[in-house]
């Protein structure tokens, strides 16, 4: 219990440094929504490592401290329904074992934008957004991609180390 | 690690129907003729393109030169609304999450 502890705390303090790094690089297109994700290394580190609990209280975590850090309500509500949205979908396809870690990460950095698109249609009341949603999910897939490689690599790594 | 087929069928189609997707939208759109601000999923007012003006948006500043229409002095954080530069064709927008604020050109 202690180690778990110890471990959450780590991944919760790694995932929040990657949110603070990332949220220094000014945006690279005028798009809203468009994020590498670095913190969700972290997340699909903590799926696979611990378990979807563990997984989900991370992510709980990391959103709320960054939104009180560095956010407001509105991009914390953002956060949380495009982190909700990814992670349960993640969770299923790593149930179904049909993809690697790579397509996992695909659907998860796409299915984040979804649930910030769905949030932007509920908070400010218009469908107009769904304009976005195209070029969000090229973006999705890409940075998905990205962050499926690193991921698999750390855990790689780690797997080396024992850490249970 | 190793990519497997699926991830690449799965790549490769979630690209292929959003790149249709964007095209699709870019090839039908239209030159509009007004600009309909919302704040916080509430009308905020609609101006003709036609007519150059300044609206001030409490946060921002709407401006409407030459048919276009583009936002000017955010007080947010990363300016995504000020770069989102000039639109003025049907269906385009300018989003500002932080301030709640979206522009639809109709």
């Amino acid at each position: 219990m202690p180690k778990k502890v110890t471990l959450l705390g780590f991944c919760l303090a790694a995932a929040m440094l990657l949110s603070y790094i990332e949220s220094l690089i000014p945006p690279l297109v005028s798009i809203p929504g468009i994020k590498v994700g670095l913190a969700n290394i972290i997340i699909i580190f903590a799926l696979c490592q611990l378990g979807i609990k563990e997984a989900a209280l991370v992510s709980a975590a990391r959103i709320a401290l960054c939104a009180l850090l560095f956010g407001n309500f509105i991009s914390f509500a953002y956060s949380f329904c495009g982190a909700l949205l990814s992670l349960s979908i993640m969770a299923l396809l790593k149930k179904t074992n049909l993809f690697s870690l790579v397509g996992i990460s695909v659907v998860g950095g796409v299915m984040h934008n979804v649930g910030q698109i769905l949030a932007a249609i509920f908070i400010l009341g218009t469908k107009a957004i769904l304009g976005y949603l195209p070029v969000l999910i090229i973006s999705g897939t890409l940075t998905g991609a990205v962050i499926g490689i690193l991921s698999a690599l750390i855990i790689k790594r780690f797997s080396k180390i024992r850490i249970r | 690690m190793k990519f497997r087929k699926n991830d690449i069928i799965l790549i490769a189609s979630l690209l292929i129907v959003s790149i249709i997707a964007l095209i699709a939208l870019l090839l039908t759109r239209e030159d509009g003729a007004k600009a309909k601000v919302e704040i916080g999923g509430k009308l905020y007012g609609t101006y003709a393109l036609d007519d150059n003006k300044e609206i001030d948006l409490k946060n921002s500043t709407l401006v409407i030169e030459d048919g276009n229409a583009f936002v000017r002095n955010s007080n947010c954080r990363d300016k995504i609304c000020e770069h989102q530069g000039k639109i003025n064709e049907i269906g385009e927008t300018i989003v500002c999450l932080p301030n709640k604020i979206i522009i639809t050109i109709e």
